[in-house]
C-alpha cells in the first residue's frame, strides 16, 4: 500500500478504530458452559462442563481479587479452561464475584480459612474425589499459598500450583508507593466500604503509564490502518482488564499492610484465625510459575517461596512474558499451558 | 552493499522515530513512577479522592434520606442483613454434614480421609 492508498484508506481506518474501541463491551468473555454448584455471599464455584474426564484430581482455578476470573477463560481458542477441559481434566472455577460496600468486613480470612475450604468441600463432594489441585493466579496465588500453608496434613490438596504470586515485596514497585509511611491505607479504608476497582486498576496501569494508557490504543489504530488488526483479541482483552471489581476495604488493608507495608508473608507473619501462616507447612507437589517481564509480582519475589516450602516434589517454570501474558497471550497455549497440563497429568493419578 | 536508512520510505521512517520517540518517552515515565517522591505524590492524591468521593457520598446519602427515600447506606444495611443470613445457613449446612459425618451417612469423599500427601507424588 502506497501512501497515497494509505491516505486514502485513513479515515475509514479511523472509523474501523472507533469502532473496535467503542464496541469493547460487546465482546463475550467467559464463554464455556459452566453451571454454578455452590454460592455464599458474593462468592461462587462453578464446574465446567466437560465430555471427557480423564485426570481423577479435579482442578480448583483461583484467580485474584482485583480482576474477574474469566481471564482463565478469555475467549475460545484462547482459553486455559477450555484447553485443561480438552486435556481431560475436571475443571472449577472460584469465582469471588462483585463486592460491595456491604461487603466491608469481608477480610483475607474469608477467602483463605471460609472460601477456600468450602469450596474444596464441595469439589469433593460433587466428584467424590478426595483430593484436589489447587490453581492460584497473583492474589489468588498467596491465598492459595496461604491456605496450602494451613491446610491440616489430612487435607485436599494434592498439587499448589502458583501462577506469577507475589510472596516477597520488598522490591516490588507497589511497595515504592504503598509501603510507605506516606501512604495511610487505613485514611482510604476507613472511608470506602469497598475500594473502587476502577481506582485500583488506574493505579496498576501507573506502573507503566505509556504504554497502558496510550501505546495500546495507538497499536489498535495502527493495527486497523495495516489491516492485520485482530479484533477479538484486543476486545476481549480490553473488556477483561477494564472489568475492576471493588476490593473489600478490611481486605484492602490486610492486603496492603501485611503484603507491603510489613512484608509478612515471606516473613511467617501473618495469622489468620490464631494460627501463624508458615511457607515452611507447605507440604504439597508444588509448581510455581514465574514470568520475566513480570512488574506487578516480579520473578525475584516469588522465588523466596521456593526456598522456604518443605515440599518433597517442587517445580520451578521460568517464562517470557508480563503477568498476565504469561497464561493469557497468545503464546501461553503453545509455551504455557501444555507443561502445566503435563505437570498436573503426572500427578492427578488415583 | 545499500544504507538499511536508504530503503526505508519516508513513511517507514517516521513510523520508526516515532516509535523510539514513543518508547524512550515510555522508559522515562516508568523511571519517573520509580521515584519515591512519585509515591508520595501518589498518596496525597489518593487521600485527596478519597476524601472527596466521601464528601459527595455523604451529601448525596443526606439529601436522599431528608427526602424520605432509601439512600446507599439503607441498600448497605439491608445487605449486610443478608450477609449474616446466608452466613447462618452456611454453618446450619455444615452442622447438617458434621451430623451426617457422625451417623455414617456422609459418603467418605467429603469426610476429610483422603491420604497423606507423602506417599503420593
Amino acid at each position: 500500500m502506497n501512501g497515497v492508498e494509505r491516505l486514502m484508506r485513513a479515515p475509514v481506518a479511523a472509523l474501523e478504530a472507533a469502532n473496535v474501541l467503542l464496541t469493547v463491551d460487546d465482546a463475550v468473555i467467559g464463554a464455556t458452559p459452566r453451571d454454578p454448584v455452590w454460592t455464599h455471599r458474593k462468592t461462587t464455584l462453578y464446574r465446567y462442563r466437560a465430555s471427557d474426564r480423564e485426570h481423577a484430581v479435579p482442578v480448583l482455578l483461583v484467580f485474584a481479587l482485583i480482576n474477574r476470573p474469566d481471564i482463565f477463560d478469555l475467549r475460545p481458542g484462547n482459553s486455559f479452561v477450555e484447553f485443561l477441559l480438552g486435556e481431560g481434566f475436571d475443571v472449577w472455577l472460584l469465582d469471588w464475584g462483585v463486592p460491595d460496600d456491604e461487603d466491608r468486613d469481608t477480610g483475607l480470612e474469608y477467602y483463605v480459612c471460609d472460601a477456600i475450604p468450602w469450596a474444596l468441600r464441595e469439589v469433593r463432594r460433587e466428584t467424590g474425589e478426595p483430593e484436589v489441585s489447587l490453581v492460584g493466579w497473583c492474589i489468588g496465588g498467596a491465598m492459595a499459598a496461604m491456605y496450602g500453608a494451613l491446610e491440616e496434613p489430612e487435607g485436599p490438596v494434592r498439587n499448589l500450583v502458583l501462577l506469577t504470586t507475589p510472596i516477597d515485596t520488598s522490591g516490588a514497585l507497589y511497595t515504592k508507593w504503598v509501603g510507605t509511611d506516606d501512604f495511610d491505607v487505613d485514611f482510604i479504608a476507613d472511608r470506602w466500604d469497598a475500594v473502587p476497582g476502577r481506582a485500583v486498576d488506574f493505579v496498576n496501569k501507573l506502573m507503566k503509564p505509556v504504554t497502558n494508557f496510550w501505546t495500546t490504543n495507538r497499536r489498535v489504530v495502527q493495527q486497523v490502518m495495516d489491516g492485520n488488526s485482530n479484533r477479538e483479541a484486543y476486545q476481549t482483552m480490553a473488556k477483561w482488564v477494564a472489568d475492576n471489581p471493588p476490593f473489600p476495604s478490611r481486605a484492602y488493608r490486610e492486603w496492603i499492610t501485611w503484603m507491603y507495608k510489613e512484608n509478612r508473608l515471606v516473613r511467617g507473619r501473618i495469622r489468620l484465625r490464631g494460627r501463624t501462616v508458615r511457607l515452611s507447612d507447605i507440604d504439597h507437589n508444588l509448581l510455581v510459575v514465574t514470568a520475566g517481564a513480570d512488574h506487578i509480582a516480579p520473578r525475584a519475589g516469588t522465588l523466596p517461596v521456593l526456598d522456604q516450602v518443605s515440599s518433597a516434589d517442587v517445580t520451578h517454570f521460568d517464562r517470557p512474558g508480563g503477568h498476565i501474558g504469561l497464561m493469557a497471550g497468545s503464546k501461553a497455549k503453545n509455551e504455557v499451558w501444555p507443561d502445566l497440563a503435563e505437570w498436573l497429568a503426572e500427578r492427578s493419578g488415583r | 552493499m545499500p544504507d538499511p536508512e536508504r530503503a526505508e520510505t519516508p513513511e517507514q521512517q517516521v513510523r520508526r522515530l516515532y516509535e523510539e520517540a514513543e518508547k524512550e518517552t515510555a522508559e522515562a515515565m516508568e523511571r519517573l513512577v520509580n521515584q519515591p517522591s512519585f509515591g508520595r505524590v501518589l498518596a496525597l492524591m489518593a487521600e485527596n479522592t478519597v476524601a472527596l468521593a466521601k464528601v459527595g457520598a455523604d451529601l448525596g446519602d443526606l439529601v436522599l434520606r431528608n427526602l424520605r427515600i432509601a439512600g446507599r447506606a439503607d441498600v448497605v444495611k439491608l445487605s449486610r442483613q443478608l450477609n449474616r443470613t446466608e452466613d447462618k445457613l452456611e454453618l446450619v449446612l455444615q452442622q447438617v454434614e458434621a451430623l451426617r459425618r457422625d451417623s455414617g451417612s456422609l459418603p467418605s469423599a467429603t469426610n476429610g480421609s483422603s491420604k497423606p500427601r507423602a506417599a503420593q507424588s
